[in-house]
C-alpha cells in the first residue's frame, strides 16, 4: 500500500514535468507538426502522372497527392538551383533577395531571414539534407539550421527518420523540420555540358531528352516513396505535414518565340515548362479541422507562399520579412485574391524579368527591352510572340511587372561588393563542369 | 637597300628548293602516318558501310579517296587490350595486357608499332582520351610524347593535335625534319557508357529506353566527322596529305540490347563477348596519290582481316621490314589489288573466345566450357539463334583450329609475374570507376 502511494505520487509528478515541458517548448504551436520539405530539384510538373503525364506513372508521389491537396498551378520564380532555393527559404521574390551569383556568397549576416530560422526560434529541431552544389550552405542555406548537410537520397533521410526524428522519450519531445533536396532529375543539364549536345543536334536526339528524364523521374518517385514510407513505419505520419515540390522545369528542345528560342534543360528565360513545378502538400488530418484533404487546388500560387504556409499550419506568425503570401485559406477551401506571379532570371549576365497573370504572361528583358507576349489560353506553348498586336494587356503588365520589380528593390543593390566572398575555386571548378560558369 | 632584301628572298628560296629535295630524296619510304582511332566506333554505323539512319559525310568521302575494309575486326571488345593489339599486332592472349588496375612492366611490355617508327627515326606523337589507353599502362612505349585528356571537359587532346599538325606542317619543306608517326584517340563515340553510369540503365529498363540508344550513339558520329574533317582540313591545307597515310580505325564497337544466343544473351554498350556488333569496326586507309598505282582509290576489300593487321601493314607501306614479334600480316597486297589466302579471324572478350571463319563462327566460354555458342553468319547475321547442338562437324573443326590457335598464342599461360607488375594511379581507377569500368 505504502509502495503504492509512493509510485502514485511520482507519477503525478512525471505527468506535471512533461506539461511544464510541453507548454514550455510549443509555446504558441499548439500540437506542433513536423514538417517536411522536400524539394526535387528540376522537376517538371507535367512529368508527374497525378499532373496528367501519361507517359510514366508515379504512383508514389500520386499517393501523396491523392492523401493531400495539389496545387495544379504553382510556379517558381527562377529558372535555377540557387535563386529559385534562396526564394523557397526566404519567401522574397528574386529581385527581393538578390542572390544570383553562384560565383560569390553574400555576408550571412545579411542573407535574409529564413524558414529554417523561423522554426529554429520556434523550438524545432532544424535538419537538411541536400545534393550539394548551388544549394551548399557555402551560400548561406545552412542559415536557421542545426544540421545541413550534403547527402544521398533517400538513405540518409531515411536513417535519420528511423533514428533520430523519433523522440526517445517524451521529455525529450521536440518537433522538427527536415529539409531534404536531390539532383536526381537534373542530369541532362550536367550531361549537356560535359558531352556538348545541344537541339542542333536533331529531331532524333531531341526524342531521347524525356525518355532519360523519365528515367530520372521514376527513381525519384521511388526514393520519395520509400522516404513516406520510413515515416509511415515511424509512426510519424500522422504528425508530420509532408510538402514536395520542385525549384524549377527543364525543358526538352520546346520552340518558343516563333521559333527563335530552342529551350534546352533550364537556367533560361521562364517558359512554362521551366517555371510550373509541382506543389502537393500533406497535412495529418485533425491538424485543423477545416483543411479539406484530397483536392486540388487551381489558384496560381509561387514557391514564397510555402514559408508562410508552413508556419501558420504549424502554428508560428508569420514574419513581416516573408512577403509571400499563406495558403492556409486556399487549404480550408476559401478564396484568396487573384495574384500575378513573377520570376526573374540572370543567366550568363542576361536579365530577364516575367509576369503571369490571368493565364497571360509577359516576358521582360531589361537589357534590350525585348519583349514577349502570349495568351496561354489559345497558345500554351508559348510559340507564337504575339507582343506587337497585345496592345493595352501588354502595356498593362509591363507596367504591373515594372512597377512590382521596383517597389520590391529591383536595381537597389542588396549586399555591397566589398561585403561578399568569393567561394572556394573547387567549387568554382566543379560549377565550370556542371555547365553553370562558363 | 634594294640589294639586302633581295639576298634574302633568294636565300629563302634556296633554302625551301633544298629542303624539298632533301625531302623527296627519301620520299619513297618516308612517308608520315597518322592513326585515327575513333574509340568505341561499330563499323554498320557510318554510311560508307550502308548505314542510313545517319550520314558520315566527311568519312564517307576519305573512304572514296581511300581503301575500305568491309570486314575488319577487333580482337577484344574494350579499350585496352584491343588497344594493345593494334599498338603490338599480337593477340589478346599473346600480349595478355587486361589488367585495369596493374600495368605490366615496362621492360616487358611487347614491342610497339610507335617503337618501329621511332627506331626508323620518326617523330612519334600521342593525343589521347587516356582512361584505359594512359601511357601508364606501357601504351607511350616508343612515344616521344603522348598526350592524354583522362576524361577532362572538354577534352584538350584534339586541339593539341591540330596544334601539333599545323605546326609540323609549316616546317614540312626544312631539311632535316623527321616523318611524323601520330596516333589520335577519342572517347566521343563512347559516351553511352556515360548514361548508362549516370541514369542507373540497362536493357531490361524499358523499351522507350531501348530504342533511343541508337539515337544517343549516332548524335556523336557528327562531332567524330567534324574531327576527321579538321583533321584532313589541316592535311591539305599544309601539303602535309601528299605524304601522309592516313587510318580510320576503331578498337570496338557497341551493343545497343542486342539479343544473342536464343534470347540468353542481351549486350549493352561493350565488354560483351565477341558478338559481331561488339567486334566488327571500321578500317579505312588512304595513302598519298601516286605512292603506288596499284593500289586504287574507292577500292572496297571484302577480305575478314583484323586490327594486328594494322602495324604490318603500316610498316611494309613505309618500306620498313615487319618485325618477327609481330602475329599480324601486312595487307599491302590487298590494297594493291592482290590476293591473300583466308584466314581465321580470333577474338576474345568477357569469357569467351571466338574464332571467325569463312563466315561461321565458334564461341567457347572458359567457365562454361559446355555453353558453346555456333553461328551461321550467312543465315544468320545477328547471332540470335545458336545452333551448337546441331553444327555436326563444322563445329569441331571449327572449335580445334580456335585451340590450335589458342595454345600456339600463349592462350593460358602467364605471360607477366603478377608480382612485377605496377598499380594503376588511384585517381584513374576512381574515373573507370565511375564510368563503370570497375566496380
Amino acid at each position: 500500500m505504502v509502495a503504492f502511494g509512493f509510485s502514485s505520487r511520482v507519477i503525478v509528478m512525471v505527468v506535471f514535468l512533461c506539461s511544464v515541458g510541453i507548454a514550455f517548448s510549443f509555446a504558441g504551436a499548439r500540437n506542433a507538426p513536423n514538417v517536411i520539405l522536400i524539394s526535387l530539384d528540376t522537376l517538371r510538373a507535367d512529368h508527374l502522372s497525378c499532373y496528367g503525364y501519361k507517359e510514366i506513372k508515379t504512383p508514389f508521389i500520386d499517393s501523396l497527392a491523392a492523401e493531400g491537396i495539389l496545387f495544379e498551378r504553382a510556379y517558381s520564380h527562377a529558372t535555377y538551383t540557387l535563386p529559385s532555393h534562396v526564394s523557397l527559404f526566404t519567401s522574397l521574390l528574386p529581385w527581393e533577395h538578390q542572390i544570383f551569383d553562384v560565383t560569390t556568397r553574400v555576408p550571412l549576416s545579411q542573407f535574409p531571414l529564413t524558414l529554417a530560422e523561423s522554426y529554429q526560434k520556434a523550438g524545432y529541431t532544424t535538419v537538411g539534407f541536400t545534393g550539394g552544389g548551388l544549394v551548399e550552405s557555402d551560400y548561406g542555406f545552412n542559415k536557421g539550421f542545426d544540421a545541413y548537410e550534403v547527402a544521398g537520397y533517400p538513405d540518409e533521410a531515411i536513417r535519420w527518420i528511423k533514428e533520430e526524428a523519433v523522440p526517445k522519450s517524451s521529455s525529450e519531445k521536440k518537433p522538427f523540420f527536415l529539409f531534404l533536396h536531390t539532383y536526381e532529375t537534373s542530369k541532362l543539364f550536367t550531361l549537356r555540358s560535359q558531352l556538348h549536345y545541344e537541339c542542333s543536334c536533331g529531331e532524333k536526339f531531341i526524342q531521347t531528352l524525356p525518355v532519360l528524364y523519365d528515367i530520372s523521374v521514376s527513381s525519384v518517385d521511388a526514393h520519395t516513396g520509400k522516404i513516406l514510407e520510413a515515416l509511415k513505419t515511424a509512426g510519424l505520419e500522422d504528425s508530420t505535414i509532408v510538402v514536395v515540390t520542385s525549384d524549377h522545369g527543364e525543358s526538352f528542345c520546346e520552340k518558343h518565340n516563333d521559333g527563335l528560342v530552342d529551350a534546352y534543360t533550364h537556367n533560361i528565360p521562364p517558359y512554362q515548362e521551366q517555371i510550373h513545378v509541382p506543389l502537393i502538400i500533406r497535412i495529418p488530418p485533425g491538424l485543423d479541422p477545416h483543411i479539406k484533404l484530397s483536392r486540388r487546388i487551381n489558384d496560381v500560387v509561387g514557391l514564397i507562399d510555402i514559408a508562410p504556409t508552413l508556419l501558420e499550419l504549424s502554428g508560428i506568425e508569420v514574419p513581416k520579412q516573408f512577403h509571400g503570401t499563406s495558403l492556409v485559406p486556399l487549404l480550408r477551401a476559401g478564396k484568396l485574391e487573384d495574384r500575378p506571379m513573377f520570376a526573374e532570371n540572370i543567366a550568363y549576365d542576361v536579365q530577364v524579368l516575367s509576369i503571369l497573370y490571368r493565364n497571360k504572361k509577359y516576358i521582360f528583358y531589361p537589357a534590350t527591352k525585348a519583349e514577349e507576349y502570349y495568351d496561354l489560353d489559345a497558345d500554351p506553348f508559348e510559340r507564337k510572340n504575339i507582343a506587337n498586336t497585345g496592345g493595352k494587356v501588354v502595356l498593362n503588365l509591363r507596367a504591373l511587372l515594372v512597377n512590382s520589380a521596383k517597389k520590391d528593390g529591383w536595381r537597389r543593390l542588396r549586399y555591397r561588393e566589398k561585403d561578399k566572398s568569393p567561394i572556394d575555386t573547387d567549387a568554382i571548378q566543379h560549377l565550370k563542369s556542371l555547365g553553370y560558369l562558363k | 637597300m634594294i640589294r639586302f632584301p633581295c639576298r634574302i628572298a633568294v636565300s629563302a628560296i634556296f633554302l625551301c628548293f633544298s629542303g624539298i629535295n632533301l625531302s623527296f630524296a627519301a620520299a619513297r619510304i618516308k612517308l608520315n602516318i597518322i592513326i585515327i582511332c575513333l574509340d568505341t566506333l561499330r563499323a554498320d554505323h557510318l554510311s560508307c558501310y550502308g548505314y542510313k539512319e545517319v550520314e558520315t559525310p566527311v568519312i564517307d568521302s576519305f573512304a572514296n579517296k581511300g581503301v575500305l575494309f568491309e570486314k575488319a575486326y577487333s580482337h577484344e571488345t574494350y579499350t585496352l587490350p584491343s588497344h594493345a593489339s593494334l599498338f603490338t599486332s599480337l593477340l589478346p592472349w599473346t600480349h595478355q595486357i587486361n589488367d585495369i588496375e596493374k600495368a605490366v612492366p615496362r621492360s616487358q611490355f611487347p614491342l610497339t608499332l610507335a617503337e618501329c617508327y621511332q627506331k626508323e627515326g620518326y617523330e612519334t606523337v600521342a593525343f589521347t582520351g587516356g582512361g584505359l589507353v594512359a601511357g601508364e599502362y606501357g601504351f607511350s612505349k616508343g612515344f616521344e610524347s603522348y598526350e592524354q585528356d583522362e576524361y577532362r571537359v572538354p577534352p584538350h587532346s584534339f586541339e593539341s593535335a591540330k596544334k601539333w599538325m599545323m605546326k609540323r606542317g609549316a616546317l614540312t619543306a626544312f631539311p632535316g625534319v623527321k616523318p611524323f608517326f601520330l596516333f589520335y584517340h577519342t572517347y566521343e563515340m563512347s559516351k553511352l557508357g556515360r548514361y548508362k553510369a549516370e541514369f542507373g540503365i540497362n536493357c531490361s529498363s524499358a523499351d522507350k529506353f531501348v530504342r533511343i540508344l541508337p539515337n544517343l550513339y549516332d548524335n556523336s558520329l557528327r562531332w567524330v566527322d567534324a574531327e576527321v574533317d579538321e583533321i584532313l582540313q589541316i592535311l591539305k591545307g599544309t601539303g602535309l596529305d601528299a605524304s601522309t597515310i592516313v587510318v580510320i580505325i576503331s578498337d570496338h564497337g557497341e551493343s545497343f540490347c542486342e539479343v544473342h544466343n536464343n534470347g540468353r544473351y542481351i549486350a549493352f554498350a561493350h565488354g560483351h563477348p565477341p558478338y559481331q556488333e561488339q567486334i566488327h569496326v571500321p578500317l579505312i586507309i588512304r595513302v598519298p596519290p601516286g605512292l603506288d598505282p596499284h593500289i586504287r582509290p574507292s577500292r572496297r576489300i571484302k577480305n575478314v582481316v583484323g586490327l594486328i593487321d594494322v602495324a604490318p601493314t603500316l610498316l611494309d607501306l613505309c618500306g620498313i621490314k615487319v618485325p618477327k614479334e609481330f602475329h599480324g600480316i601486312s595487307l599491302a597486297p590487298l590494297l594493291k589489288g592482290m590476293e591473300l589466302a583466308g584466314r581465321p579471324l580470333i577474338a576474345s572478350g568477357e569469357t569467351a573466345i571466338t574464332i571467325l571463319y569463312k563466315n561461321k563462327k565458334y564461341f567457347h566460354f572458359e567457365h562454361a566450357p559446355k555453353l558453346d555458342e555456333y553461328y551461321d553468319l550467312d543465315s544468320d547475321p545477328l547471332e540470335r539463334k545458336n545452333i551448337a547442338n546441331t553444327g555436326g562437324n563444322a563445329i569441331s573443326e571449327l572449335k580445334s583450329l580456335l585451340f590450335e590457335n589458342a595454345q600456339r598464342g600463349g592462350w593460358g599461360s602467364q605471360r607477366y609475374q603478377e608480382k612485377d607488375k605496377i598499380k594503376i594511379k588511384s585517381e584513374s581507377i576512381n574515373l573507370l570507376k565511375s564510368l563503370g569500368y570497375l566496380k
